[in-house]
């Protein structure tokens, strides 16, 4: 069967052509016999179909409406639920967005990478019968070299309190605590760092690891002193840094 | 162009606003599937709306019922372009068929809430209200002729048995392949539903004919 009349028979009939559209149709059936009795033929069809869909409508819609049968809930309209699945995802986008930055993000690691030095013994070790300590010490600066740096700390942290390696032994292990990313327990050892020599280094350590530790007010306090102090190894380092910080 | 057509056998909540579109527009059971499952899913509108009881329940189900119609010769004439929801489209022509509604009872009239909660949920249609409606307004001006052309038709219609006028609708307007309809109303064959389907169209033209000689007021439906 032919559907294509009808198709336009059936938006003039429901006036959804344009007025040019339809003056021009309605001049065409006017012309044509056969075609007016189509549009009356179709019409009659439509009041029919327009007829029983109405009265079938309405008694589902009163059905519907004394409850008999439940809302259907539509897949794409809850417009609660999508509100509150969007304001959760914000929520925990927000979260882990906090966590990340909190946890994991710090604005000032690739300073800290940059003018990290790892640590170097200045003192002697040439003894001829080293004792406990001394080989204890050169163990531990060997196990460091080697990045073995839970077992040089283990050596380190029982040097604290030798006669010879004690400030030696804090600064290791405040080194390798920074290496290990955990600046607060590094402050602690080189906070008890007493040698005027290795007090510089001392500072400036501390400095990074307060960096590290995403506390750049008191690590800008360190190097302000440093930048100050001629007498410093670190006062070009820590001027630096001080830009790279602001 | 029923090759993509969605299954038959989804829930209603499983059709996007595209295979309904794509089902209203084939026509037959999927149209008919269609139509089922958005008169549910829409339906929370025939609610609110009866929540803000100055419109009454039949007035609404009326109106719900006459954008129904609306809402399917507009999708066939292509006037969905996508440019919103389908949802939001057809709460367009609800609360136009709401405001007709209103027109034509001059004791009642559209509460504010009511208006403020179809007007959200037409916000998403994203499409010119005047470009739907604009057959509405010129039906209303023609009013008296389409009354009339409405009356003689029924009686026309009313020559044929309800049996033959549904084979009629369900060949012509709802796009029933002869093999359907042969299966729906027993016929031996498509091509016995097919010969069906256009003596009957003969027996209805007739009728229009003999309305338009006998009562001359009905001349407006003869060519």
């Amino acid at each position: 069967m032919e559907h294509a009349p009808y198709e336009t028979i059936e938006l003039y009939i429901r006036n959804l052509m344009t007025p040019a559209d339809r003056k021009a149709f309605e001049t065409q059936v006017a012309a044509d016999p056969d075609l007016a009795g189509e549009v009356a033929f179709y019409e009659a069809l439509l009041l029919h179909r327009d007829k029983s869909l109405a009265a079938e409508w309405k008694a589902k819609g009163e059905k519907m409406l004394a409850g008999d049968t439940p809302p259907l809930k539509a897949a794409t309209v809850n417009r609660f639920r999508i509100q509150w699945a969007a304001a959760a995802s914000l929520i925990l986008m927000l979260t882990a967005t906090g966590i990340w930055y909190t946890q994991f993000y710090n604005p000032y690691g690739s300073v800290v990478t940059q003018y990290m030095e790892p640590y170097r013994y200045s003192g002697d070790l040439g003894v001829q019968i080293p004792g406990t300590e001394d080989r204890d010490w050169q163990r531990a600066l060997a196990l460091y070299r080697e990045r073995s740096y839970e077992q040089a700390a283990i050596l380190a942290n029982g040097l604290e309190n030798s006669r010879q390696y004690a400030d030696d032994a804090r600064l290791l292990g405040g080194v390798i605590l920074i290496e290990q990313k955990h600046p607060e327990k590094a402050l602690q050892k080189l906070r008890d760092v007493r040698s005027p020599v290795l007090r510089q280094k001392a500072q400036f350590y501390s400095a990074l690891a307060f960096l590290q530790d995403k506390k750049p007010e008191k690590a800008r306090a360190i190097l302000t002193e440093i930048a100050k102090d001629g007498s410093s190894h670190y006062q070009d380092e820590a001027r630096e840094i001080l830009q790279k910080i602001e | 162009m029923t090759n993509s057509l969605p299954s038959l056998h989804k829930p209603c909540s499983g059709y996007t606003d595209d295979d309904l579109v794509s089902m209203i527009k084939a026509g037959g059971g999927h149209s008919r599937k269609a139509f089922n499952c958005l008169y549910e899913l829409y339906f929370d509108m025939v609610r609110m709306s009866v929540k803000y009881h100055r419109l009454e329940k039949n007035h609404i189900l009326d109106a719900y019922t006459q954008a129904l119609l609306s809402f399917h010769t507009s999708i066939l004439a292509g006037k969905w372009e996508r440019r919103g929801t389908l949802r939001a489209f057809f709460a367009i022509i609800f609360r136009f068929k709401c405001i007709d509604t209103i027109r034509s009872n001059p004791t009642i009239s559209l509460d504010a809430a009511l208006e403020e909660y179809l007007r959200k949920e037409a916000e998403d249609g994203a499409t010119n209200p005047e470009e739907i409606m604009i057959g509405d307004e010129e039906h209303s001006m023609e009013n008296d002729r389409a009354e009339i052309r409405k009356r003689c038709l029924e009686e026309a219609s009313g020559e044929l048995q309800p049996r033959e006028m549904e084979i009629l609708t369900d060949y012509f307007v709802n796009n029933y392949k002869a093999k359907d309809l042969a299966e729906k109303y027993g016929y031996k064959n498509a091509g016995v539903a097919k010969t069906t389907a256009y003596n009957l169209k003969n027996k209805l033209n007739r009728s229009i004919r003999e309305l338009c000689e006998k009562k001359p007021e009905c001349r407006i439906i003869c060519p």
